[in-house]
């Protein structure tokens, strides 16, 4: 299984970022946010409601932003990474019954 | 295309996880109590819908005259041993005994599962003390050993094995066989 | 149970072998002056792009003391914005100008070494007066400029009863955390374990009796704590050798930087892999739940054992009657460390 290990350097912290966060903080690419709540949903539907996806969207993406990870340009309104701040994906498995 | 491939990726993830997880993205902590150990989250041991990464069958018939006896040493003796499995042992569990009928001929299939291929191990422990446990699995064993036709077969969950290179690390003939498998017929 | 990782997350620089005091348990055996033969500014800059182009997301800076190094601070400004830098200190170099440098160049978290709660008995230990006092300084600046600070210490006899005043004061001058680190026969420590080893029993009750404030993080890693991380460990010691954790240093030896690319040790070595794969004779069933790991600590494993997948004789649940206060003879003999490979 893999995580996603994220740096910030403006306030130098390590964050873990499970699947469903990884992908919110990939598509912060500069992108509106109703193309990410549409992005977002495609990705976790039949299994979340369009209400569920956007609730649970606003919830990640303002966690985010407060960890420095991704930050919004009020103007074009669009998410986008903080600068500095850096991801990388981790292989962390069990091989248990190996 | 590479970032494409990326979050393809990372949305492939998602859907091997079966329900998406609620997103988080918690702090990762380093603890220096040795060396520098980041506390790293592991992912589940047991895949949720799984009866187990190892399951046993065994395959047995019971004489016709000897069936309603032996239905009702289950009625009575199951649910100890499955208790028994669950106190005496670590990561063994006892599935069911079950009938199937067909044709004139009644056979039945006992199922254990095992947390893992070690966790087979803890039998040696638990068969060592002199119980109630023992006496009642061997009179159900007995069963099993009376049918001349009786076979006994083991599972492993295929998604467990998806390199079978490294799986044949200790294991010889399985690397014969997949270094066989190479050989082209002449 | 066992996990793995693909490629390391963090690596422990153990930087140079040259300190300002003079420790009696001293791991490295430091000296005054460090050596010729420690990596240069520049090759310490190279290992640092290296380590960000390959992923690596922390940086563990120990020693010795690292900031008694002339060009540390660069090496710090230079790693500071592109890794989650630690750096260990005995905090005697750091003053309020100097934390609030490292704030400035983005050092993001600093662990200061107090071997007591009193003066006399850290002193002591440091071999130089005033040492405490300084230390105790060094924390309280950290805090001050806003640098997440924790303290640590080594469990010896010559402590043992001011544990609990340490976690206080920790508290008191601004420390986050406390770890309190177990005692490993290395260097002089390893010759003069009989006067301050204690055994497994005086460090259980010693660890049990431990009362927190609130608010105090306290990290230790006896039973049911007891972590096998060789699985994540990754460690270059001062003159470039992999040697995968510093409490290795005396038996290990994957490669030479300057020769052997880092990763290539960590993919190719197979002791080093070895180790890493977790495998283990027998493991502590509360260790491993609460750690997902197996096995405890394999420095002490093979320190008291001589058998890599040994059980840890630091785990109270796989002590096997070991007595921690008297090391195996072998230990004390030359160390039978593999011979450093040639460089370049």
């Amino acid at each position: 299984m893999e995580v996603c290990i994220v740096f910030t350097p403006d306030n130098p912290n390590l964050f873990t970022l499970n699947s469903t966060a990884w992908l919110v903080f990939d598509l912060c690419d500069g992108r509106s946010w109703k193309r990410l709540q549409k992005a977002y949903y495609d990705a976790v539907e039949p299994l979340r409601s369009p209400e569920e996806a956007r609730d649970e969207l606003m919830g990640v993406v303002s966690d985010l932003e407060r960890k420095g990870i991704i930050e919004r340009n009020p103007v074009v309104r669009t998410l986008r990474p903080r600068p500095g701040a850096r991801g990388r994906k981790t292989g962390v498995a069990s091989n248990e019954g190996r | 295309m590479r970032e494409d491939k990326n979050r393809n990726r990372i949305k492939e993830l998602i859907h091997r996880q079966g329900m998406p997880p609620v997103p988080a993205a918690p702090p990762l902590v380093t603890e220096v109590r040795t060396d520098g150990g980041m506390i790293l989250r592991k992912p589940p041991k047991k895949r949720r819908f799984s009866i187990g990464p190892v399951l046993v069958e065994w395959t047995y018939g019971v004489p016709l005259d000897q069936i309603e006896a032996f239905n009702k040493f289950l009625e009575k003796n199951e649910e100890f041993i499955a208790a028994c499995c669950q106190e005496l042992m670590e990561g063994v569990t006892y599935r069911g005994t079950f009938l199937t009928a067909g044709f004139g001929d009644v056979r039945y299939k006992t199922f254990w599962s095992y947390a893992s291929p070690e966790a087979m191990g803890e039998w040696s422990e638990a068969l060592k003390k002199r119980s109630k446990f023992i006496t009642i699995m061997t009179q159900l064993r007995s069963y099993w050993t009376r049918d001349p036709g009786r076979s006994e077969m083991l599972y492993q969950e295929a998604a467990q094995v998806t390199d079978l290179a490294e799986n044949a690390e200790s294991k010889p003939f399985l690397q014969l066989t997949l270094a066989a498998s190479k050989v082209k017929p002449r | 149970m066992r996990s793995y990782l693909e490629n390391p997350v963090k690596i422990t620089l153990s930087i140079t072998k040259s300190c300002n005091q003079a420790c009696k348990l001293c791991y490295c055996d430091c000296s005054a002056e460090p050596s010729s033969e420690e990596l240069s500014t520049a090759e310490l800059l190279r290992l640092i792009d290296y380590l960000v182009e390959n992923g690596f997301m922390q940086v563990y800076i120990e020693g010795g003391e690292p900031l008694h190094r002339p060009d540390m601070m660069d090496v710090l400004r230079y790693c500071g914005r592109k890794l989650m830098t630690l750096l260990r200190t005995n905090g005697n170099l750091i003053d309020g100008p100097r934390a609030r440098e490292l704030k400035a160049i983005g050092v993001g978290r600093v662990l200061v070494d107090l071997m007591g709660a009193r003066p006399q008995t850290h002193d002591e230990h440091a071999g130089i007066a005033g040492s405490f006092a300084r230390a105790c300084g060094a924390v309280a600046a950290l805090v001050e400029a806003g640098v997440p600070t924790d303290v640590l210490t080594i469990l010896n006899r010559r402590n043992v009863d001011e544990m609990q005043a340490l976690l206080e004061l920790a508290h008191r001058i601004g420390a986050e955390r406390v770890g309190i680190l177990r005692l490993y026969p290395l260097g002089r420590a390893k010759r003069c374990w009989p006067e301050v080893a204690l055994s497994l029993d005086e460090q259980m009750r010693a660890i049990r009796a431990l009362d927190p404030p609130d608010g105090l993080g306290l990290m230790q890693s006896w039973h049911p704590r007891d972590h096998n991380c060789c699985w994540q460990s990754a460690t270059v010691d001062a003159f470039g050798n992999s040697i995968g954790c510093v409490y290795l240093r005396e038996y290990v030896n994957y490669g030479n930087i300057r020769a052997t690319p880092f990763l290539d040790t960590w993919h190719k070595d197979p002791l080093y892999r070895r180790l890493r794969s977790g495998e283990v004779e027998r493991s502590c069933p509360d260790c491993s739940a609460s750690q997902g790991t197996d096995g405890g600590c394999r420095s002490t494993a093979y320190a008291f054992h001589g058998r890599w997948d040994a059980p840890d004789p630091f785990c109270s649940q796989t002590n096997d009657g070991v007595d921690l206060r008297v090391l195996p003879e072998r230990l004390l003999e030359k160390s039978g460390k593999r011979p450093r490979s040639p460089v370049a």
